[in-house]
């Protein structure tokens, strides 16, 4: 019979040591414990699967070339999201420039879409991504981030405000605001396939 | 439960939320009802919009790009020494490689910004010294003796940063400044927020509401 007693995890700031002295592993594992997080903060900020993921690229060159600056006194999870976040939104006003050059060439710049085997409700969901999309370019990048990492990662309160270095009071203001304006903006009652 | 407390509820749930006074209110309330219905409609919403995750070998791809980026890179950076700033706008986080006609234009570049840097000090100097001659400069005659009333504005030592959403007051009491949300007022001595607000802002010498 096998021995079942329950794999221990390291702990972040053992990998996080060991990341700084460039051991492979220790990175590695880093990545693969938080890169679902990364990409779901960076889709939902930019509502695209290519981008998201080139943002978790970008955050993580950024995270392990910067650990030196990773203090500690915050978790990694809450300072490695910090970057995908702002690496996000900087990616998001590169792209809106992108868009605003490229406007008259032909190239569509909606997202593309999941991988779904019925074509219909994969035309549903890219309607239902796009009308939430429209909703959350409605909000500041601050609001939006918050929200973000409120609704998508389900973080506490203090979670995010570890993870943006903000009070508590103000996360719960920008949840409060980003919730008010997004169903004021969204039309719940029209769009049938929402109920 | 009060409808303020319904809808706080329904965008900030709490821990210790009294889920059958909620249910009675709701009952009760069309218009919380109706609010309540649709935050329901939109957590479906954002369920039903969630990002399918990237296949193994996107991961796999990432990852080698990555580890193929940090092993051109210099030595992890120490709190001691920064070589490149992480929070930096993206760019290239490996060194390249510079043409000798990019690092002379580095060097007029940087040229440049000596150049700039005196070009301000000149002007800051020159700033400062008019002001200083500026208030010097003795009152008119007409002045002297007469009533003259100096109104100050309260002024903040501190930046306050205004979210979007937040209702501030801003309320000074000398050089002591008080910051509240009216957006979260909530009570405290079980006495109404709103009696508490009004005799705070009543007390105060000044103040300043702002919203954004």
């Amino acid at each position: 019979m096998l021995d079942a007693s329950p794999s221990v995890q390291t702990p972040d700031e053992i990998l996080v040591r060991r990341a700084r002295e460039r051991d492979p592993i220790a990175r590695e594992e880093l990545f693969q414990r938080y890169r679902e997080d990364a990409y779901r903060v960076a889709y939902r900020l930019l509502g695209h699967e290519q981008d998201a993921l080139d943002v978790v690229q970008e955050a993580l060159i950024k995270a392990f070339l910067g650990l030196g600056d990773f203090d500690g006194r915050s978790g990694f999870r809450y300072w490695f999201l910090r970057i995908v976040g702002n690496t996000a939104l900087d990616w998001g006003r590169r792209r809106k420039r992108r868009s605003i050059l490229s406007i008259g060439n032909g190239r569509s710049e909606l997202p593309e879409p999941a991988c779904h085997d019925d074509p219909a409700r994969r035309l549903h969901q890219q309607d239902l991504r796009r009308t939430l999309d429209k909703a959350l370019d409605h909000l500041s990048p601050k609001i939006r981030t918050t929200f973000v990492l409120f609704a998508e990662l389900g973080l506490s309160y203090k979670e995010i405000a570890e993870t943006e270095a903000i009070p508590i009071g103000t996360v719960m203001s920008r949840i409060n605001a980003a919730r008010e304006k997004l169903q004021q903006n969204l039309d719940l009652n029209r769009d049938e396939g929402i109920r | 439960m009060r409808c303020d407390e319904v809808m706080r509820e329904l965008n900030l749930p709490s821990d210790d939320r009294d889920d059958r006074a909620l249910a009675h209110h709701l009952a009760e309330c069309k218009a919380c009802a109706h609010w309540a219905a649709d935050a329901a409609r939109f957590n479906r919403l954002w369920d039903a919009t969630r990002p399918v995750d990237p296949s193994t070998e996107s991961w796999d791809q990432l990852w080698s790009s990555v580890t193929a980026r940090l092993d051109h890179s210099g030595p992890v950076t120490t709190p001691h020494s920064r070589p490149d700033n992480p929070f930096a706008t993206v760019g290239d986080a490996a060194p390249q490689h510079s043409s000798p006609f990019t690092r002379s234009w580095r060097g007029l570049a940087a040229i440049g910004l000596v150049g700039l840097a005196q070009a301000a000090a000149l002007f800051l100097a020159v700033n400062l010294f008019w002001n200083m001659t500026v208030r010097n400069v003795q009152l008119p005659r007409f002045f002297e003796g007469a009533d003259v009333v100096q109104r100050t504005a309260p002024s903040l030592d501190s930046e306050v940063d205004v979210e979007w959403g937040q209702v501030l007051l801003i309320r000074s009491d000398g050089p002591k400044v008080d910051i509240r949300d009216l957006a979260l007022l909530e009570s405290s001595n079980g006495e109404d927020p709103w009696y508490d607000l009004f005799n705070s802002a009543e007390s105060a010498s000044t103040f300043l509401a702002m919203t954004e």
